[in-house]
């Protein structure tokens, strides 16, 4: 009994570290892909978003949100979103700041979900974030685990 | 020399892969992310005989409405993969298929609205919905032995859509 009821938590928790690392993957793959993209640097992104209001419907909030705020600070969203991404790769890859790095994952995904790029691929994101926000992974497999250790009272590294 | 040889050979791919990515961002529906995007709709008039120009469905005439819908929820969660692949060279997913409203319009009267797919390809850049393809580089509407019938047209959404709600319900 107890020896399968460690294998099948030793089973949930590979196959969350992967997912984890798959997730930083892809999260890393984006923010480059930014950066080589100029999005902290030009008007890139003012063009996606503009681009975006002609596909939107009109009375929607997507297009009030893009019109009030995307639009105006396109450049300040550049750079959360670019270095977000890098930030949130680099954390989730190495279990480091695990927690927090899922925590700024959510919030780059509940913009991109408000702003109009919702549809049925941000679903997986949203369970894997919140999964990586309710378990410890970084203390299973990366630097939380050691850090923790080394800093018991620094709540980033719970 | 091989150093000369060898920057040359970048630079020349640098040239080719940038003649590449203006002329797919010509293609019609084309949108920034590289391809048609999941949650957006179009509606297109092709029409036979020569290129016209059309900002609204004419009240006149013979032609075929495709009011092309968003991508399915299974369709839309592998776009997931389409995200991830994309950002390596060579390995772009080159279309995908999405759900259609095909009205044909005859002399004023509006059939009723036909369900079917629309596979969107970059490479090569064509529309395929049912026995037709639309041409993504010049618009034109081709039957499925490849020859030019007519042309298609992308009509304002909004507008185009309250108005098939309206004719077709």
């Amino acid at each position: 009994m107890n020896i399968s009821f460690l294998s099948f938590k030793n089973l949930g928790i590979t196959i969350l570290i992967s997912f984890r690392t798959l997730f930083a993957f892809f999260w890393l793959a984006a923010g480059i892909n930014k950066l080589n993209s100029e999005w902290m640097t030009s008007n890139v992104l003012e063009e996606v978003f503009l681009q975006r209001l002609t596909e939107l419907p009109p009375d929607s909030f997507a297009v009030l949100y893009l019109n009030n705020f995307a639009i105006p600070f396109y450049q300040l969203i550049g750079w959360i979103v670019t270095l977000g991404e890098l930030y949130s790769a680099i954390g989730l890859l190495i279990g480091l700041t695990t927690r927090c790095s899922a925590a700024v994952s959510l919030f780059i995904l509940f913009n991109f979900a408000i702003g109009g790029y919702y549809d049925a691929s941000l679903l997986p994101f949203f369970i894997l974030v919140f999964l990586f926000l309710w378990y410890p992974t970084g203390h299973w497999f990366g630097m939380d685990s050691y850090m923790n250790k080394k800093y018991p009272d620094q709540a980033i590294f719970k | 020399m091989k150093k000369l040889i060898f920057t040359i050979l970048i630079l020349l791919s640098l040239e080719v892969s940038s003649q590449n990515s203006v002329i797919q961002e010509e293609l019609l529906l084309y949108s920034q992310f590289g391809e048609f995007c999941t949650m957006c709709e179009a509606v297109l008039l092709c029409e036979e005989g020569e290129e016209k120009s059309y900002n609204f469905i004419p009240n006149q005439g013979n032609f075929t409405l495709y009011h092309l819908r968003t991508r399915t929820f299974l369709s839309q969660i592998s776009t997931i993969w389409e995200f991830f692949i994309k950002n390596f060279d060579g390995y772009e997913i080159k279309g995908h298929k999405r759900p259609v409203n095909i009205i044909t319009i005859d002399s004023n009267q509006w059939s009723k609205s036909m369900t079917s797919d629309a596979e969107i390809s970059i490479d090569p850049g064509l529309i395929y919905i049912e026995d037709r393809m639309i041409n993504r580089v010049n618009n034109e509407w081709m039957n499925n032995a490849n020859e030019s019938i007519g042309f298609c047209y992308r009509l304002p959404l909004w507008a185009s859509i309250e108005e098939i709600e309206k004719k077709t319900n």
